[in-house]
């Protein structure tokens, strides 16, 4: 089963991941109410579903009308930044990859199953790595972050920060952003603030 | 809660005004000690809600409804309506799976049996 998913580059999904922000949170005051943007805005219905993760590895999913947002349910009162991700990445989906979905025409187990089988792991690839990029962008938007990093450090030089410099301000940013440490180790590798070689 | 449709069941009023206070499912829950997944299946309407009066003015008070107002007599209205009644598609179809989740992998990347889909189905149905 093919897609025809288009192949968007990281960079074209902080395009959309900017749109975003700036339709549904245009002050862009940090962190972004991911949750909020959800419920009010998007009109998502949350439910939490007891031991999604631990039975069945899974976070959490969109369902099949797109309005509705699986999440497991320890992790949606324990884990606030991961619960904030997973959100973000589901409206990644659903900002992203709506009409694919909405092609799949499914209305019965069996027409998710037959999907789960028959989809390319190539697609199913592309597919996660657009939502990944999305969340990650949404909730750590680049300019915000290279603002606020610039705010404490300074200029960012040529040949980028050592991740160690930028170790001693980790903790302000991670709350800034209310992200994991690998989001935002990852968003500050992608905005060219550290280099590659960074954890 | 002015810019929207009047709620015309107990899970729309509750959440109408759970999110007109700015506050998450999560947030509310946790600031008043209440289950997620219960507050969520008031809201959805699959739970009625309690018989119990203090319980009832305890989720009036924690939506900041004043007591005597028009909304509390709109809340008690809806409480009432909404107590003891089966939700409609359920006592139609008790086999019905009203939702279905886009889940084609796990986060490991691996992909679920037939059986096991069949159970997250179920689960999350339940939810």
């Amino acid at each position: 089963m093919k897609l025809q998913l288009k192949r968007l580059s990281y960079n074209d999904v902080g395009d959309i991941a900017l749109d975003f922000i700036k339709k549904y949170h245009p002050n862009l005051n940090t962190p972004i109410p991911i949750e909020e943007i959800a419920e009010n805005k998007l009109h998502i219905e949350i439910i939490p579903v007891s031991k999604l993760k631990v039975l069945y590895d899974t976070d959490g999913c969109l369902d099949s009308t797109l309005s509705k947002i699986f999440i497991d349910i320890d992790l949606y009162m324990k884990y606030e930044n991961r619960t904030r991700f997973t959100i973000a990445h589901e409206i990644g989906h659903l900002v992203l990859h709506k009409t694919y979905f909405e092609n799949l025409h499914i209305h019965t187990i069996e027409d998710i199953y037959n999907i789960s089988d028959q989809i390319s792991e190539d697609d199913y690839g592309w597919l996660e790595y657009q939502a990944y990029s999305f969340a990650g962008q949404v909730l750590v938007p680049k300019n915000i972050l290279i603002t606020e990093v610039q705010r404490r450090l300074g200029e960012i030089p040529k040949e980028k920060f050592l991740p160690e410099k930028i170790f001693s301000i980790s903790q302000e940013l991670l709350e800034i952003f209310n992200v994991s440490g690998e989001v935002l180790s990852r968003r500050l590798q992608k905005a060219g603030i550290i280099n590659s070689d960074g954890v | 809660m002015n810019n929207q449709e009047p709620a015309t069941s107990f899970g729309d009023f509750i959440r109408q005004k759970r999110i007109s206070l700015g506050l998450t499912l999560r947030t509310f829950s946790s600031k008043f000690a209440y289950d997620p997944g219960n507050i969520s299946r008031l809201e959805r309407n699959i739970l009625p809600p309690t018989l119990d009066i203090d319980k009832l003015k305890g989720l009036a008070k924690a939506l900041q409804i004043e007591e005597g107002s028009l909304e509390w007599v709109t809340f008690f209205d809806l409480a009432h309506t909404a107590k003891g009644r089966v939700p409609e598609d359920i006592y139609l179809n008790p086999e019905a799976n009203k939702y279905l989740p886009l889940l084609f992998r796990t986060v490991r990347g691996k992909k679920l049996s037939k059986k096991k889909l069949e159970e997250v189905i179920r689960l999350i149905n339940e939810s």
